[in-house]
Parts: C-alpha cells; sequence; structure tokens
C-alpha cells in the first residue's frame, strides 16, 4: 500500500532514522538553563556545547536559504559571533536557546539576500557532497538527484511557505517556535505548514519525484 | 474536534519525533513530502571557519566587558526591554517620593519606620566626627519637630521620642572632638525647645525623659566648658530651677543663661500641670520675645508686683513630681509663699538667693533683681530706703523666728509694693528722711529749722552742740 508518492513503511522508516540521527529538542530544559548561564558567563565549555549541538541544523537552514556551502558556513559564524555578543539580551521565556539562535539565522539570510542583493539560489546548481546514507555511489547518486528536486520543489513555493517548511522540517522548530520567530500566530503557522506541504507535494508530482532513497 | 491544521501538526510533531503518525489517508501524502524535505541533508562545511571566529568573538566579548564602558553595556543589556527600563524608572520615582514623603511622617505611620531607617544611612557613609556629631544633633532636632507635631495634632507622644532626643546627643558627645562649637546652635534651640514650652504640653512621665533630653544637651555641650554640671535629681533639686530662678548665670551649660531667664516665663501657662494643646506657633513667639512674655505672665521679675517676689526660687521644693526640674512652676509657687516663707526649713534656698544678691551689692542689691525684668520698678524698690533694712534679715533669716520674718520676708515684698505705680509717689512723702535729722536735732522747731538752716542757726547750732 502506498499513499501518493512514498510508501508508507518508508515514511515510518524515514521517521525512525530522522530521530535516530538527529535530537528535535529545542525546547529549553534545567541542563540548557546551566548551559545558558555558562554562556553568560563566556565558558569556553559553555560555547562549545552550543556549538556542537546547534550548528548542523543551523548550518543545514542557511544551506537551503543561500544555496552556498561557504556563504553558509560564513553565516553560521556569525550567528555564534553574534550570539556571544548578544547572550547577555537573551531571554529565556519560554524559547529555547536554538529558537533564538535559529532567529538570528533568519535574520541573517534575510539580510543577507537584501544586503547582496542576490537571487536565492538556483536549486538546480546546488552540489551535494554529502550524504548521510552512506559512501555508496550508487545511493550518493539516488539523493543527490532527489534532493536536486526538492530543493527545486521548495523554491516554487511562496518565501512565508517555504520559510515555515525549512524552519519546520530542516531547523526543527516547533509550531510556536515559528509562529514567535515570524510574528504570527500558531493557527497561522499551521496553517502555512498545511499549503506548502501540499504546494510541495504537487511541485514534487510534477517534477517526476519518485521516492526518497 | 481538531482542525485538519492542527492534526497534521500533531502527526508532524509524531514524525520528527520518530512516532509512527496517525493513519488518516488524506494527510499521509503531506507526509510524505514532509519526509522527503526531513530527508535534506546540507553538505558538511569543509573548514573549522565558524568555531574559530566564535572563540574570536568569546575573546573580544571578555576584553569588552573588563572595560568600564562595558559595565554600562551590560547593564542595559540586562534591562533588555523597554519596559523593563520603565519599571526600573517607575520603581527609582518610587523610592525617591516615598523618600520625601516619608520625610513628613510621624510615629505610627507607615512611613515612620521608613524615615528613621533613612536617617541612619548617612550615619553609615560619614566617617567624620564634626560631622557625625552634628547630624546626630540635627536627628534630635527631628525628634522634636515630631513631638510637636504630634502634640498640635493631639495625638499622644511616645515617651522613646524624647528617649532618642537623649540618646542623639549623647551619641553625638561620643562622636564629637573636643571642640563643640559645632553643636551650641542645635543645644540652644533644643534647649530653648525643651525649656519652654515642651514642659507645658507633656505629661508629667514624658516631662522627665524631657528633663534627661535637656540633661544629655547639657552635657554634650559643657563638657567643653570646664565645669560639668551635675545631673539634675529628678525631683527636689531645682537644677532647672536655676533657670527659674531670676538671678542670672547659673552654671549651666551653654545657652542656659539666656534660657534661665526665659525659662520661668512659661509659668503662666501650666493650669495645673495639666498638658494643653497649645499653638506652639504662639508658645514660641511668647517664649522669643521676654519682655511681652514678662508683661502676658508673671515672671519672676514680674511676680513680686503680684506681691511675692523673691521667695519663687523656692516654689521648686514645693513641686511633687520629678518634672519639676524643668517646670517653672511658677504659678503654684505665688500662693504658697506666703505660707512657706514662715517656716525656717524652705526659706534657706531663697534665702541662698537673697545672699547672693545682698552680698553682691551691699545695699538693696536684692532689689536689683527686678531689674532684670524689663520694668523700672527695681530703681523704686531702691528708694524705699527703709528695705535696705529688710534686706539684711534675709542673712539674719535662721536665726529669727516668727515675729520678726513676716515682716522681714514681706520687705522683698516692698519691692514688689513699690512696683506699684502709685506708691512710688507716696513713697517719698511717707519717707521724709527728716525723721533721721530729727534725732540729732533736740531742740525745738527741729522741722523747720533743717530747712532754714542758713544764717540763723549758727547761732543755735552752739546750743545743740552743747546740748549733744
Amino acid at each position: 500500500m502506498t499513499t501518493g508518492l512514498v510508501p508508507r513503511p518508508l515514511v515510518i522508516l524515514l521517521a525512525l532514522q530522522t530521530a535516530l540521527h538527529e535530537s528535535t529538542d529545542l525546547a529549553p530544559d534545567a541542563d540548557e538553563l546551566a548551559l545558558v548561564e555558562a554562556a553568560r558567563r563566556l565558558e569556553d565549555g559553555a560555547w562549545q556545547t552550543l556549538y556542537e549541538r546547534h550548528y548542523p541544523r543551523l548550518y543545514s537552514y542557511l544551506y537551503y536559504r543561500v544555496g552556498d556551502a561557504e556563504g553558509a558556513e560564513d553565516l553560521t559564524a556569525e550567528v555564534f559571533e553574534r550570539a556571544v555578543r548578544g547572550i547577555g539580551r537573551y531571554q529565556q521565556r519560554g524559547a529555547s536557546v536554538g529558537a533564538w539562535l535559529m532567529r538570528i539565522a533568519q535574520n541573517l539570510a534575510n539580510d543577507h539576500y537584501r544586503r547582496q542583493k542576490v537571487r536565492p539560489p538556483d536549486p538546480l546548481e546546488l552540489n551535494e557532497t554529502w550524504f548521510r546514507g552512506g559512501d555508496d555511489p550508487a545511493h550518493r547518486a539516488v539523493h543527490n538527484e532527489s534532493s536536486r528536486l526538492l530543493r527545486h520543489a521548495l523554491e516554487r513555493l511562496t518565501p512565508e511557505q517555504r520559510d515555515v517548511v525549512l524552519l519546520r522540517f530542516v531547523a526543527r522548530m516547533t509550531g510556536p517556535e515559528i509562529a514567535r520567530s515570524m510574528g504570527k500566530t500558531a493557527g497561522a503557522v499551521k496553517a502555512i505548514q498545511h499549503r506548502g506541504l501540499a504546494s510541495l507535494r504537487r511541485e514534487l508530482e510534477a517534477l517526476g519525484y519518485h521516492g526518497l532513497v | 474536534m481538531a482542525s485538519f491544521d492542527d492534526r497534521l501538526d500533531s502527526a508532524i510533531d509524531r514524525l520528527l519525533a520518530g512516532r509512527p503518525p496517525a493513519e488518516e489517508p488524506d494527510m499521509l501524502p503531506l507526509l510524505a513530502a514532509a519526509a522527503a524535505v526531513a530527508s535534506l541533508r546540507a553538505p558538511a562545511a569543509a573548514s573549522g571557519r565558524s568555531r574559530s571566529r566564535m572563540q574570536a568573538a568569546l575573546r573580544a566579548e571578555r576584553e569588552r566587558r573588563s572595560s568600564a564602558a562595558g559595565v554600562w553595556q551590560r547593564l542595559g543589556e540586562r534591562l533588555g526591554s523597554p519596559a523593563r527600563w520603565g519599571a526600573v524608572a517607575a520603581a527609582t520615582l518610587a523610592i525617591i517620593l516615598l523618600f520625601l514623603l516619608s520625610g513628613r511622617a510621624l510615629p505610627g505611620q507607615p512611613q515612620y519606620a521608613l524615615k528613621r531607617g533613612l536617617e541612619t544611612l548617612p550615619l553609615l557613609i560619614s566617617r567624620q566626627p564634626d560631622a557625625m556629631a552634628s547630624y546626630y544633633a540635627g536627628l534630635a532636632d527631628r525628634r522634636l519637630d515630631e513631638v510637636e507635631q504630634l502634640l498640635a495634632d493631639g495625638q499622644p507622644v511616645p515617651m522613646r521620642l524624647l528617649e532618642d532626643v537623649r540618646r542623639s546627643w549623647e551619641q553625638a558627645a561620643a562622636v564629637a572632638g573636643a571642640d563643640r562649637a559645632l553643636l551650641l546652635p542645635a543645644a540652644e534651640r533644643q534647649s530653648e525647645r525643651l525649656q519652654q514650652f515642651l514642659p507645658f504640653f507633656l505629661p508629667p512621665d514624658l516631662q522627665v525623659a524631657a528633663a534627661g533630653a535637656l540633661e544629655a544637651i547639657r552635657r554634650a555641650t559643657a563638657t567643653d566648658t570646664p565645669p560639668v554640671p551635675p545631673a539634675p535629681p529628678p525631683a527636689g533639686t531645682p537644677t532647672a530651677a536655676a533657670s527659674p530662678s531670676p538671678t542670672p548665670a547659673p552654671s549651666a551649660a551653654v545657652g542656659e543663661s539666656d534660657r534661665s531667664q526665659d525659662a520661668p516665663t512659661p509659668a503662666p501657662a501650666p493650669a495645673n500641670g495639666t498638658p494643653k494643646r497649645m499653638p506652639f506657633v504662639a508658645a514660641r513667639t511668647a517664649s522669643s520675645t521676654p519682655a511681652e512674655v514678662e508683661r502676658a505672665s508673671p515672671t519672676p521679675g514680674s511676680q513680686p508686683a503680684t506681691a511675692q517676689p523673691p521667695t519663687v526660687p523656692l516654689t521648686p521644693t514645693t513641686t511633687p513630681g520629678a518634672a519639676p526640674t524643668a517646670i517653672p512652676p511658677a504659678p503654684q509657687t505665688p500662693t504658697r509663699r506666703p505660707t512657706d516663707t514662715p517656716e525656717p526649713s524652705e526659706t534657706p534656698e531663697p534665702s541662698a538667693t537673697a545672699r547672693r544678691t545682698a552680698t553682691s551689692t551691699p545695699r538693696p542689691p536684692e532689689t536689683v533683681e527686678p531689674t532684670e525684668s524689663p520694668e523700672p520698678t527695681a530703681t523704686r524698690s531702691a528708694t524705699d530706703t527703709p528695705q535696705p533694712i529688710s534686706t539684711r534679715p534675709p542673712a539674719d533669716t535662721p536665726i529669727p523666728t516668727a515675729t520678726p520674718e513676716p515682716a522681714r520676708q514681706r520687705t522683698p515684698t516692698p519691692a514688689s509694693t513699690a512696683t506699684r505705680e502709685p506708691s512710688p509717689t507716696k513713697a517719698p512723702t511717707h519717707t521724709p528722711e527728716p525723721e533721721p535729722s530729727k534725732e540729732p536735732t533736740s531742740t525745738p522747731e527741729p522741722t523747720h529749722v533743717p530747712d532754714s538752716t542758713h544764717t540763723p542757726e549758727p547761732t543755735e547750732t552752739p546750743d545743740s552742740a552743747r546740748s549733744g
């Protein structure tokens, strides 16, 4: 039994794989509170932990926003620079440090387009060089093709839909966190998410997307 | 029933959490698209520039924080939003307002504790003995203000206020240096307040405390001056009576000499010793001008006019309680004097005062006392030459018992009688010195002789000389 584009077992498998490889928890906990306090004191260890914990999501999000690995790395470094300078202003009001860092990344990505007046990246020009699935050339080739189509489909979404989808599935932010960072209600974000996924599915079908792996 | 958006969002949460989403056929295509996006992986960053840049930012931030400017910047960061700034500003304003309002707080009011607490702050800061001593004196002034205000409002006065006055002066004396000149103005002012009007409005128990405060002021300011006035025993000994006594210069502390003259002035007010509620303004003005006070109230100088003057100092002994030191119980004394004066036991003190005056000026010097009172009656008493005789008796008072004394003790009263304006005119007529002249002249028509003693008399004088 298949549902649309993806067979249902694969969806479940993908979900399990995601859970194994990444922590999706962005909510603040006791450990993070202590970490933030240490970060306020500019302790090296605390900032190293924050870096290790949040760098992948930040980088991925920025990569799909700017379409350039080097540019994404520069922007990610700038996110941490700003975080070091602004940790004194960080207020833990329900939002985690991850959400706060992601908010900085969003602003940087928006400013990046405004400052350099560059167009969004052409998904067809993006070059995937890394794939978690392994070193199998066949797998890498499939993944690269799938990724290219996905990025292409994402570019066809409205900026608002694209941002919500990236924040939700790449940056792994929760609905309320996205709502807070975008200045919208949680209901509005859910609606945008629904429309964005529906549009993405249509775009993928139009592009001839046949599956994930 | 949750909307589709809500159910989809919950299913996505489960998917991203690694749990199987709910089986809703219309939702699965959307979840498949979501899973496809979630599987995207960005290429790995080639270099470790991000980490090194973050570490450089950490070093720069540490340096910035160590600078002075960074302190204010961090304060701004801590406060953060404008709402916080507003809250801080409002709190500061509230504290300032509270501080200002607490300045007028009285015991029993909620702000009073704050007022007293704030008063201690300068003492924590200051390290200069003179400044601290002056501040302590100022605190005593404030306590007296509060006492006055409570009395004016008709509220009970806590005893601790007057005890605080005493304590403040003790502390001022403890911290003050050798030079107490800085304390003199406050000491003078507060002594005046304590002596002049507080006794009339304070209940007896508080008057004891007031006397203690007064004594503390004396001690604080008198250490500089050689003699330390003895502590006033509460009841009989009229150390404060030194002030009531018309004679000047009681040994007391600075400012007491002035006050000693004014102190008796309050005597009129004490109606049966019960505290009255009177406007202090009036009390002050009355006390401030001694002349007016004397007119309005029977001061020791003016008391003679009432017919029993010099025995005034005795009165303190008759006053019952401990308060008398501060209280000039003049009103009671006049009535008792006539009866008390004959008794020898009570007379000694007045006699002492009388002796002083008598010794200082040979003749009717005690009559000089009235001179202290602005009224010129004293001169008249001097004109009453017969009194010199009476002035001596005070010295003799120990010996004479009953009969002579009344006359002698009245002798001062002649001064008072003399104060009556009508009498002076008669006095010269009544006191025709001719009498002494009569004595030598045994010749007939003596009265005329002295008058016309010019030429004819020489002839007669040999007779008289022979007869003499």
